[in-house]
């Protein structure tokens, strides 16, 4: 009997493969001769990977041989194959694969060559294609546009953040209710903000995702239900009766996928909602460009309508609008920043508007990231063609005879170029599918490898377009490596093959200063990459270690919703959280307190505030980070109280009002002068002036590159902010103790749902995402080039040497120290090394540009980075050499000068 | 002229000589053997595919899938058809014509 049918994957492919090879009748024996010998090795204890391996080996083999008989004319008639002089493509491509077979390790080299550079290529091109050019899942999506408000003055703002939100700011509800009344050439016009609800059940209280949206919205995406309707007119009125849209996994998940779901009510937020409609899978606006980090991660799982309340309000939304056909962009954006102008004067704070394809607003600074990566992958490819190029020139040398004997029978030029050509497009085809096979098959690894927060990372996948990509690689591949050499070697004079000995063609020179030249170029790119390697390494690093200002290790923030009700007051939320820390510090190796954000988790508040002077005005400090705490914080995540005290019970409602401020801070508004007992006042309670009673250690709260900012820090219970985020100092294990941390809560306040839990170094780790994915990969392809490029010093050292054996052999023999050959020999390489370092220098120094965008505290012209790397790749390339040096400096005389 | 199709190559007479011989329990693995023992070449796989597949393609060799025996392997074998056998004939008449007068050179017997 034969066992387990089960094959691995690359057995069933193999397997596949042999039986589209082979004809019908003689597939049977082929497979039953093959599991036979299978079952028959698993007898024998093969392991599993082994018998795979073996048997795929034996399919394709029988594949590729019977293939060639099938598949390829000319000669399958003929007795044991055809002869050379017919002239067919078949013939050539039997040729071809015969003279492939007879040289395997040339031939081996190149197809692994090709695999790994069109595999990487493709890889990087799937997630250019999943990210940037695979078109949105709407109709049409190119008319769908994101709608943004601006804010001239803050261009000019010292802070990054204020810069770059500038022009990208969620437009405020009212604005959007104008639009709707202005024909700008929209043809649906939606808004809608990211929410979480809570919905309450046996086991506590859970915060779904979902989105508020107008009926707006519906129309602009254009996406029928899957089941009743969309949100509409008049759902959105203040007076209507609360309805719910749900997403289609949510459907599934709560009522099993039955359809009577209609009309049945949720309770979300503690009132019920009928549901009335069930959008399609994968449906969704994107996540709002607001961070709304609070909320629980995932796709959004219901929809509600934005009331049309919010045109009164000072609620920020997210807008997406569907363009009238016809109507381009840019037409639309400007009447929109022209209507805005006109209603300016009714807002004091947002004063311009404009539109942007929505693709573009979604992937907002990816795209050069992305784009700078195929560029790196695609010099990657160029080396390793250039690197073939070479090989296949050095092998058209030592075939001369063989190609100067064809052209002696009547081969015409044409012909044998043809020959030549036929063969490296038959190893480019082979190493194309082995390279897209290896995409195919590391694709999920690489999906763990990408940054989490790349959007539409969902889209992302191996699809046609991705492969027919790779093919087309393949083709150009197998031109840029075949051309060049097939020309070269195809210029034989049949003379020189009857004549001489294979290295003392005359016109070997010729291939062997093209070889050189390929060189000097593969060099150049891999400097080019190495240079670029290093100064993103460089700058990762410094990113990576910058003084953080406290210790992140242990570090977890839970994000509370302590009034999902909303029927709890300040003062009592504040006391449940309180409450809660007390009990988290019974916990084993925890400690807790609470704060409104932590630093570094994403988040943070501010507000203006305004520093008292002694007979002057007082100082308007804008934007003033804000942290609000409880007073055992500073000590939990250990921030440096340099001078002055802490907070203590005392600095509570009815105490005297208190602060701490940071060292910037400090050092900014009172240069030079006490700082302890100083006054300010926050906007958010103007009323109040606050006595500076200690200054704290400088913490970097925004991110590992953005700077350190003037921080004030309040204690909860004189303040009218919210403390949400429990904060846990955790010696030991973090998963138990947030299991744990979760129990407590959940037994001490069973309605308090817990809605984010933020492990901090992961939240940083987490926030240098696609700069680790971009230094990580860069480093990788620059290593790739680096060893192809000296692969290819090291070949045509090998081959000089070779080729001077003789020359070598007489000057020994007239007593030439092994040593100076040895020199003479690497210098040649070194030669080549420097011709390449200076001409990778060129192109680096000039294509600065391009990486600049990506340095953090280093410069892209960094003359230490680039003196290291031309050391670098000087020291290899003499490493490279020498191998095949050692070889000149044996070189026995006598042998050398023995006639061939 | 001789037809090509009907010229028989070296590797295609030494497995039409050894279906022969297995005389109906040839199937490829016992070919190979047969050849490797006798005629001293190591076939490849796929070379033995190959030129079975390009013998039954010219009508020399028929396949029969015979019943499952016991053991659950189903059976198959080669034979050699009436023109193969007739077109094997002709060859191997040609090469003992070729053959007369250098027995001695090539240590053969007459």
């Amino acid at each position: 009997m034969r066992p387990g049918r089960s094959h691995g994957l690359l057995l069933t492919i193999a397997r596949r493969v042999c039986r589209g090879a082979v004809p019908a009748s003689l597939w049977p024996i082929v497979d039953d001769e093959l599991l036979d010998e299978l079952s028959e090795r698993e007898q024998r204890g093969w392991p599993r990977w082994r018998r795979d391996l073996w048997g795929a080996a034996q399919y394709l083999s029988v594949a590729a041989r019977l293939g060639v008989d099938r598949f390829i004319p000319g000669g399958a008639e003929g007795p044991d194959g055809g002869t050379w002089a017919h002239g067919d493509w078949g013939l050539d491509l039997r040729g071809a694969l015969n003279g492939l077979r007879s040289r395997p390790m040339t031939t081996l080299t190149v197809v692994a060559t090709v695999a790994l550079a069109v595999g990487a290529t493709t890889s990087v091109y799937s997630v250019v294609h999943g990210v940037l050019l695979a078109p949105l899942p709407y109709p049409e999506p190119e008319r769908l546009a994101r709608v943004w408000q601006t804010r001239a003055e803050w261009g000019d703002s010292p802070e990054a953040e204020f810069r770059s939100a500038a022009n990208r700011l969620g437009p405020l509800a009212p604005s959007y209710y104008d639009w709707l009344d202005v024909d700008v050439g929209f043809e649906s016009l939606g808004a809608y903000v990211d929410a979480g609800y809570v919905l309450q059940q046996p086991d506590g209280a859970q915060v779904l995702r979902g989105q508020e949206a107008t009926p707006g919205l519906f129309e602009a995406l254009a996406i029928e239900p899957i089941l009743g309707r969309r949100l509409q007119v008049p759902d959105d009125l203040v007076d209507a009766a609360p309805v719910v849209v749900l997403s289609e996994s949510f459907w599934r998940g709560r009522y099993g996928g039955r359809p009577d779901a209609l009309g049945t009510d949720l309770v979300l937020n503690g009132t019920p909602h009928t549901v009335v409609g069930v959008m399609p899978a994968g449906f969704g606006a994107p996540t709002s460009a607001l961070r709304q980090t609070m909320l629980p991660p995932g796709d959004p799982m219901l929809w509600t309508p934005l009331s049309d309340e919010a045109r009164r309000g000072w609620k920020n939304v997210s807008v997406i609008g569907r363009l009238r056909r016809g109507v381009p962009i840019e037409v639309a954006s400007e009447r929109l920043a022209a209507a805005q102008a006109g209603m300016t004067a009714v807002y004091e704070n947002y004063r311009g508007a404009w539109a942007e394809g929505l693709l573009d607003s979604i992937v907002g600074d990816v795209p050069s990231t992305l784009w700078f990566l195929l560029a790196a992958v695609g010099l990657v490819l160029l080396v390793a063609t250039m690197n073939i190029a070479g090989i296949l020139t050095a092998s058209g040398l030592t075939r001369r005879r063989e190609m100067a004997v064809r052209a002696a029978l009547g081969a015409s030029w044409g012909r044998l170029v043809r020959v030549l050509l036929v063969e490296s497009a038959a190893m480019a085809a082979a190493g194309g599918l082995a390279g897209l096979l290896l995409a195919w098959i590391t694709f999920p690894l690489l999906l763990r490898f990408l940054p989490p927060n790349l959007p539409r990372h969902d889209v992302i996948g191996m699809s046609a377009s991705v492969m027919v990509f790779g093919l087309a690689v393949t083709g150009l591949a197998a031109i840029l490596m075949g051309t060049l050499p097939a020309v070269l070697a195809a210029r034989a004079d049949p003379h020189d093959a009857i004549r001489t000995s294979a290295r003392t063609f005359s016109s070997g020179r010729a291939a062997a200063t093209v070889r050189a030249g390929l060189v000097v170029a593969e060099v150049s790119l891999a400097f080019v990459l190495l240079v670029g390697a290093a100064l993103l390494g460089n700058s990762y690093s410094r990113l990576w270690s910058v003084e953080r200002g406290f210790a992140t290790e242990g570090l977890v923030a839970m994000r509370l919703e302590p009034d999902p009700g909303g029927d709890r007051s300040l003062e009592e939320e504040q006391e449940l959280v309180r409450t809660l820390t007390t009990r988290l510090v019974e916990l084993p190796g925890v400690r807790a307190s609470a704060v409104n954000h932590l630093p570094l988790s994403g988040q943070r508040s501010a507000t203006t505030v305004f520093i008292e002077r002694p007979g002057a005005e007082p100082e308007i400090v804008r934007e003033t980070l804000l942290t609000v705490v409880l007073d055992s914080y500073l000590d939990v995540v250990e921030i440096p109280v340099i001078a002055g005290r802490t907070f203590e019970r005392g600095d509570a409602v009815g105490g005297p009002p208190v602060a701490i401020v940071s060292e910037t801070m400090a050092r900014r508004y009172w240069p030079g002068e006490t700082v302890l007992g100083r006054r300010l006042r926050t906007f958010d309670d103007t009323t109040a002036s606050l006595e500076v009673i200690g200054v704290a250690a400088d913490v970097r709260h925004q991110g590992l590159d953005v700077a350190i900012a003037p921080t004030v820090y309040l204690p909860a219970s004189q303040s009218r902010r919210e403390i949400n985020e429990l904060v846990l100092r955790v010696r030991g294990d973090i998963e138990d103790a947030v299991a744990s941390a979760r129990a407590v809560i959940a037994s001490s306040s069973p309605t308090t749902p817990v809605t984010r839990v933020t492990i901090l170094d992961e939240a940083i780790g987490d926030s240098v995402a696609v700069p680790r994915f971009r230094t990580m990969l860069v480093v990788g392809l620059a290593g790739l080039a680096a060893v192809l490029a000296l692969l290819g010093v090291y070949g045509v050292v090998s081959f000089v040497v070779a080729q001077r054996t003789k020359e070598i052999g007489v000057r020994m023999a007239l007593g030439a120290h092994p040593l100076d050959e040895i020199r003479r020999v690497v210098g040649g390489g070194f030669k080549l090394g420097v011709a390449g370092a200076v001409l990778g220098l060129g192109i680096a120094w000039s294509a600065a540009d391009a990486v600049a965008g990506f340095l953090f505290e280093i410069t892209a012209t960094d003359a230490p980075t680039y003196m290291s790397v031309v050391v670098g790749v000087l020291a290899l390339v003499c490493v490279a050499a020498y191998v095949p040096a050692r070889r000149a400096a044996i070189v026995d005389p006598i042998e050398a000068l023995r006639p061939d | 002229v001789t037809s090509r199709k009907a010229d028989l190559g070296e590797l295609e007479s030494l497995i039409m000589l050894a279906v022969l011989r297995l005389e109906g329990e040839a199937s490829v693995a016992r070919v190979r053997e047969e050849v490797a023992e006798r005629g001293g070449r190591q076939l490849s796989r796929g070379a033995t595919y190959a030129t079975v597949a390009r013998l039954q393609r010219k009508g020399f060799l028929s396949l029969s899938l015979g019943d499952s025996a016991a053991g659950g392997r189903s059976m198959h074998h080669f034979t050699v058809t009436k023109r193969g056998l007739e077109t094997l004939r002709t060859a191997q008449q040609h090469l003992i014509r070729m053959r007369a007068g250098l027995e001695s050179i090539l240590k053969v017997a007459k």
